[in-house]
């Protein structure tokens, strides 16, 4: 799974890359233009992150550049300019996803895995972790082949915490993801322990064992303990 | 006070002394030339009646009539003297009267004689009084003819003035529409029309700055904001203890506020700036929904219970999508957020108007103040009070009108289209 991070900001970039570094991405940076487009040019990547404004050119030129190369990599657009038109024309121009600076990481590799989800296996495709297995076209989820009944936001849930295992993710993070910006966290918290709650309740009708767990109250894990 | 009262009021002041002495004046010389007149004619008097006595033979005859008196005297014969007297009526009435009096002396045929011929001023009063009320009629008309002058001055020459001064009163520097000064043959209108233009040209340049500013500054924060909360993340994960833990989700969450007031001010700005211009058709009744949808879960959270009643509600209006996401967003987020546990909440729809209410507690401040930047119910609150503000900027984008009311434990918010 090939990367390439194009991003000026060295701090930023820097940070991305020691994430999806971990995350056992294969990784490579450009902070310009010129080496971006250098580097589409010569190596193919699965997935392209890239920030809009560079210092020497637009980055949804690079994302027209691709488009006439027929690559195949999939396109996340990370832009501090949260400019909704930019987002418009990205997404014209074959961008696959738009994520606005700053951005949660966790956020970052749902929204990776999801797309690499797509491009790979043309959204017919099912994640499977432990005796859990999500049919994401029909949005199923079975614990050792058993149906269970989620609902959406449990769903979103799930589906965020199995594309972050091992991670902690804080409750900001999930908040953000479940309602984007418009809710304030600290009035979702509850309503996040509630559901991560009931999404552990199901989980475990059929299994016993416990991937859901709190850390320090602060945010949660999903990990077989 | 108005300006033409002011001056109407100094000029009127100015005209009343100037008739006062002026009056004064009249009444001396008038007095004078009247004293003159009657003083010839008693001389005029004395010379006819002393060419008759002349003239006559025999003894002279003693005229003892109040006008006309000869009497002989045993003294010396002295100058001739003029005194003004009064002397009682000879009617009932002993009015006294004000007569001129020339005392002559003269030898008539050897027998010294006093001479006492008088005239009344009676008519000098009456003329005095004729000019006093010439005067007074003279006066009112300087003041009536003020008057009219004036107000046909404020609505020729001062008609300008008002028309600049009512564009002042509608200039918004937000509308960005510019003042269209009228000009007028006054040099000081102009000079002041010349300062206001040049002032109001400043305070557009001043705003378009802030406003500039505003974008750029909240762009700029955004890329290390971003540096600061993926390190954070990457430290979440390799933390152990739980302390540390728990100082770096503290500034973890910090970090998140000031991204969230950074975006929203940014959003602001946008909205102002008009960068949200492309348009489609949009139903606001499934925005609507679909808000509602996201949010139910949390709604249920708290209990709450929803009604809606939006299905006589069939347009779509021509609005920018993003826009009227942002608008739902805030206007539900922010009836749930602002309830109390097992309230309701209730969304009406039609044509005219979209009104949310919901249960909750009063508001604490004016509830003119609901709308303005970072003005939020309680302080302990992480919310920095800036969703109504989004609300209010949007409504103000497609000029609806949003209006505010609390009554019985209810807060309604509603917006007319």
């Amino acid at each position: 799974m090939k990367i390439l991070l194009i991003e000026d900001d060295q701090a930023l970039s820097e940070a991305i890359l020691t994430f999806l570094l971990k995350e056992d991405y294969i990784c490579e940076t450009a902070a310009n233009f010129l080496a971006a487009e250098e580097k589409i040019r010569l190596y193919q990547y699965d997935c392209i992150l890239v920030d809009i404004t560079l210092p020497d050119g637009n980055g949804l030129d690079i994302i027209r550049e691709l488009k006439k190369h027929h690559a195949l990599a999939g396109v996340i657009i990370i832009s501090a300019k949260n400019a909704l038109d930019d987002k418009i024309t990205g997404l014209d121009i074959g961008a696959d996803d738009y994520l606005a600076k700053p951005f949660h990481l966790s956020e970052l590799n749902a929204r990776i895995k999801s797309l690499v989800r797509r491009q790979q296996f043309q959204g017919n495709n099912e994640i499977t972790f432990k005796e859990i297995q999500v049919f994401t076209d029909s949005k199923k989820v079975t614990v050792h082949g058993h149906n269970i009944e989620l609902t959406p936001k449990e769903y979103q849930l799930l589906l965020y915490f199995l594309a972050n295992v091992k991670r902690v993710i804080s409750k900001d993070a999930l908040a953000e993801h479940l309602w984007g910006d418009y809710m304030d966290t600290a009035d979702s918290y509850d309503f996040i322990y509630s559901q991560v709650k009931n999404l552990r309740k199901k989980l475990n009708q059929y299994s016993t064992n416990v991937y859901l767990h709190a850390v320090y109250g602060i945010g949660y894990k999903f990990v077989k303990d | 006070m108005k300006l033409l009262t002011k001056i109407n009021r100094y000029f009127a002041l100015y005209a009343s002394l100037v008739f006062l002495l002026g009056g004064i004046v009249f009444y001396f010389i008038l007095k004078g030339i009247i004293r003159e007149e009657t003083s010839e004619v008693l001389i005029f008097e004395r010379d006819h009646t002393l060419q008759q006595i002349n003239a006559s033979p025999g003894t002279i005859h003693y005229d003892s009539s109040m006008e006309k008196m000869i009497i002989p005297i045993e003294g010396p014969l002295r100058a001739d003297t003029f005194k003004d007297t009064l002397i009682a009526e000879l009617d009932d009435t002993e009015e006294l009267i004000p007569y001129r009096q020339l005392t002559s002396y003269r030898n008539i045929k050897g027998q010294n004689y006093q001479l006492i011929l008088r005239e009344s001023l009676l008519e000098e009063e009456d003329m005095i009084f004729a000019v006093f009320i010439s005067l007074l009629l003279i006066f009112g008309a300087v003041l009536l003819g003020l008057l009219l002058v004036n107000r046909w001055l404020s609505r020729r020459i001062w008609q300008s003035f008002y028309e600049n001064l009512e564009q002042l009163r509608g200039f918004d520097v937000i509308q960005k529409q510019t003042i269209k000064a009228v000009d007028s043959d006054i040099a000081e209108f102009n000079e002041l029309n010349g300062a206001l233009l040049k002032m109001t040209g400043k305070i557009e340049a001043d705003y378009q700055n802030l406003k500039e500013f505003t974008e750029n500054a909240s762009h700029e924060i955004q890329t290390p904001l971003a540096v600061i909360r993926t390190n954070l993340e990457l430290l979440m994960n390799e933390l152990q203890e739980e302390t540390s833990f728990q100082i770096i989700s503290k500034i973890d969450r910090a970090a998140q506020q000031v991204t969230r007031i950074n975006q929203t001010l940014l959003l602001l700005s946008k909205i102002e700036n008009q960068q949200f211009n492309t348009q489609k058709p949009v139903s606001l009744k499934e925005r609507l929904l679909t808000c509602l949808e996201n949010f139910q879960e949390l709604a249920a959270a708290r209990q709450l219970t929803i009604k809606t009643n939006v299905y006589h509600y069939d347009q779509k209006l021509s609005l920018n999508p993003t826009l009227i996401d942002i608008l739902c967003n805030n206007l539900v987020s922010n009836a749930i957020k602002h309830n109390v546990e097992g309230g309701w909440m209730h969304i009406y729809l039609d044509h005219q108007r979209l009104e949310i209410s919901n249960a909750g507690l009063p508001l604490t401040h004016p509830p003119e103040k609901l709308f303005e930047r970072f003005k939020k119910e309680n302080v302990g609150n992480e919310s920095p009070g800036l969703g109504l503000a989004l609300v209010q900027k949007i409504c103000d984008t497609y000029q609806w009108r949003l209006i505010y009311r609390y009554d019985k434990e209810k807060h309604i918010l509603q917006i007319n289209f």
